[in-house]
Parts: C-alpha cells; sequence; structure tokens
C-alpha cells in the first residue's frame, strides 16, 4: 500500500473491531482460518514450471524460466536463483504502472529469503562447471488480483512453479555440457510455507482479506520447512507485536502451515 | 563507519538515543540487537564472521518500556524452541542497551549539572 494512502473509513475500521471483539471476521471466518486454496499448474506452455494460486478472490500466477549462465563470483559452486515480483495495475488500483515500488520489493525479497533459506532448491546441484557454468533459475511471480495476503499466494505461486518445473537433463564431459532431450524436475529439498497475520487493535488474525489489511497496525510473516523449522519472518508495517503474540503465531503458523503444504502440488512424474 | 556484523541494529539503537538527545517527544526509545545461530548454538550479537557463515541471522528491536517488538526478521533455520529461545536472549540483550542508552541521555545532564555548580563556585 505504499504506493497509496492507507485509507479506510473509520466506520469500517470500527466495525472490523467490533466483530474481531467477538471473534468474527467480515467474511465470516475465525481469527485462524486460512481462506480456500486452490493450486493450478503447467498454466503456461512455454514455462518450464507455472502456476495459478486462487486465495480466495486473491489470485497470483507464477513462471520459473530455466536458462544456462554463469554462477556468482561469489558462489562458484552454486546455482542461480532469482525471484521477482510485481504488482500490476490490473491486480488493484492502488498499484500503478512503471518501476518496482517498496510492496514489490518486499515481497520479491520476503518470497526469496523463503526459498533460499529453506534450502528448497539443491543449488549446488545446479552446477554444471564450478565458476563457469551453471542453471539459472529465474521465478518470476504477478498479482493478478490484489484482496489481501499477496505475500502468502505469492510464495505459494513461487513454490507450487518450481515443484512441478523441469529442465532438460545434462552430461558434462571434460567441462563440455552436452544437453540431452530428455527432462528431469529441479532437485527439491524441501517444501517452505508460508503463514501471514495481521494485528488489529489488539487482535491477532491469519490471512487478512484486503478490507482488513486496509486496517492492520503491523503484519507478521513466518515461514516453515517440512521439518516444522522457521526458516524465514518479516514483520512489517510501523506497529508492534509483543513477545507473547508473536510465539502465538508460531503456534497457529506451524499448524496452518501443514495443513497447506498437502495443497502443494507433486513433482511431475517423468 | 566500521561494520562488524549488526550495523542495522546498532544504527536503530543509535538513531533512537540522537532523537531523545535532540527533545524529539518519543514514547519509547528503540533497542536493537541481533541473535543468531553458529554452530547449532543460539548467540548474541553477531560479528560479521558468525554472521557469514553462522545457520540464522535474526535483527529484533523494541521499544523495551512499552514490551513492543518493532523489527523482526529471520533467515536461518530455527526449530520452534530455538526460535522461543532467540527471542528471549534478544530481549534481554535489549534491556541491557536499553540501561545504557537511559545512563548516556543522563550523563549528560549530570555533567551540566556539575559545570553549573562550577559556575556558581566562581561567582561566590
Amino acid at each position: 500500500m505504499s504506493r497509496s494512502e492507507r485509507i479506510i473509513p473509520i466506520v469500517q475500521r470500527k466495525t472490523i473491531e467490533a466483530l474481531l471483539e467477538k471473534g468474527e471476521r467480515l467474511d465470516g471466518r475465525t481469527l485462524t482460518d486460512y481462506r480456500s486454496l486452490k493450486i493450478k499448474t503447467g498454466i503456461i506452455e512455454k514455462a518450464e514450471g507455472s502456476a495459478l494460486v486462487e486465495l480466495g478472490n486473491t489470485m497470483t500466477i507464477a513462471g520459473v524460466k530455466i536458462s544456462m549462465g554463469r554462477p556468482f563470483a561469489n558462489d562458484p559452486n552454486k546455482g542461480v536463483l532469482i525471484v521477482n515480483a510485481e504488482l500490476i495495475p490490473i491486480a488493484s488500483p492502488t498499484f500503478e504502472p512503471g518501476p518496482p515500488g517498496e510492496e514489490d520489493v518486499e515481497i520479491s525479497r520476503v518470497v526469496d529469503r523463503g526459498i533460499r533459506s529453506s534450502e528448497m532448491l539443491a543449488l549446488d546441484k545446479l552446477v554444471l562447471v564450478p565458476g563457469e557454468r551453471a542453471w539459472v533459475i529465474y521465478v518470476d511471480i504477478y498479482a493478478l488480483n490484489h484482496d489481501g495476503n499477496l505475500i502468502d499466494a505469492c510464495m505459494l505461486a513461487a513454490t507450487s512453479a518450481l515443484l512441478t518445473a523441469t529442465k532438460p537433463k545434462t552430461i558434462v564431459e571434460n567441462g563440455e555440457i552436452k544437453v540431452l532431450d530428455e527432462k528431469e524436475p529441479l532437485p527439491i529439498q524441501d517444501r517452505p510455507v508460508s503463514v501471514t497475520f495481521g494485528k488489529i487493535g489488539k487482535h491477532i488474525l491469519v490471512d487478512p482479506i484486503y478490507k482488513e489489511e486496509l486496517a492492520i497496525d503491523a503484519r507478521l510473516t513466518l515461514m516453515f520447512s517440512e521439518k516444522d523449522e522457521i526458516v524465514a519472518v518479516q514483520k512489517g508495517l510501523p506497529g508492534y507485536f509483543t513477545y507473547k503474540e508473536i510465539l502465538e503465531a508460531v503456534e497457529v503458523g506451524l499448524n496452518l502451515s501443514k495443513i497447506i503444504r498437502k495443497t502443494l502440488p507433486n513433482p511431475p512424474k517423468i | 563507519m566500521q561494520a562488524d556484523g549488526g550495523t542495522r541494529c546498532a544504527s536503530i539503537t543509535a538513531a533512537a538515543v540522537a532523537l531523545a538527545d535532540a527533545g524529539i517527544p518519543m514514547r519509547d526509545l528503540v533497542a536493537a540487537i541481533a541473535v543468531g545461530k553458529a554452530n547449532g548454538k543460539i548467540i548474541l550479537d553477531l560479528n560479521h564472521y558468525e554472521d557469514q557463515y553462522g545457520g540464522g541471522d535474526m535483527p529484533v528491536a523494541m521499544m523495551p518500556g512499552l514490551k513492543a517488538i518493532t523489527l523482526l526478521q529471520a533467515d536461518g533455520r530455527f526449530t520452534p524452541e530455538e526460535f522461543k529461545q532467540a527471542i528471549s536472549l534478544a530481549i534481554n540483550g535489549i534491556n541491557t542497551i536499553y540501561k545504557k542508552q537511559r545512563k548516556a541521555l543522563k550523563k549528560k545532564y549530570e555533567s551540566l549539572l556539575t559545570l553549573t555548580e562550577g559556575r556558581a563556585d566562581v561567582k561566590k
């Protein structure tokens, strides 16, 4: 919401707060309910992997492009991962065309952090000739409809696209790379899941919709690995959380992450 | 001016004291510190080496008087138990810094006080 004023009529915030007081929300959920989630994969033919995510009315799409390039000089034995998220104007009247804003950058960085920190991709298996040639994995994420919680929706789209992506098999002999016609899935080691919370007054709610996001004082994203570890955290907006609130969010988030993970796609059988 | 890990946290701590020193009305001071994991152990205030090769990094900022955590980020791998331990450790560190911040702010006025007392003596 960095590009436009965060405006919410006082009346609406009062309605939301009065409902929260009773443990209810605008769309009938409880404070710890996640919205219905649908994930479709393989929707972009030319991409090596793709996914469309519908989280309630929030919709995001991600595509994975894989090409051969150079590893980073400071990481010669690893493949390269580049995550980019863009909030395009069709998703919300508050998104403007032009260079990425603060919100786009935050989503890109947080999704990147979750994938990298959980070691979802075995980047060391994506190097072909150390220091010379490696696979470069681009994950491009677009928000198509913004009805709140874009971080989780973008993370789900990115991980689903990576889980179903395939790349050509290769044979490396004496520094010569031979690319085969045969395909294989990416070296996946984990399936991280993010759970985002909003705080309105003294209430903490999970997976906020857009109307709730306009009223939230603070935001907390927790990402969990398959081994139930916390692999990434991002607190956003000017408000605060107490120690107790954070520990409660960890408990709720961990349980939800296990349920959400079940909706992730399986790697393709080849 | 010298980076040895925790530059952002030190900046937050310094900025809060500078604002208070400037006489800006504030709800509370903000103090910050990073906790992390190196060799499987939760440690406070990572230096540059620990930051680069550690198994996790978690900067925490807090308004200690209000018990309000205003900055929280993390990467690495923390079990829920380690995460809890890491935040507690950060809060302990923050409380120590908070005492030092307050002491530093008060010190200025203590020295002013001795100065004015000194002048009073001269007048006599």
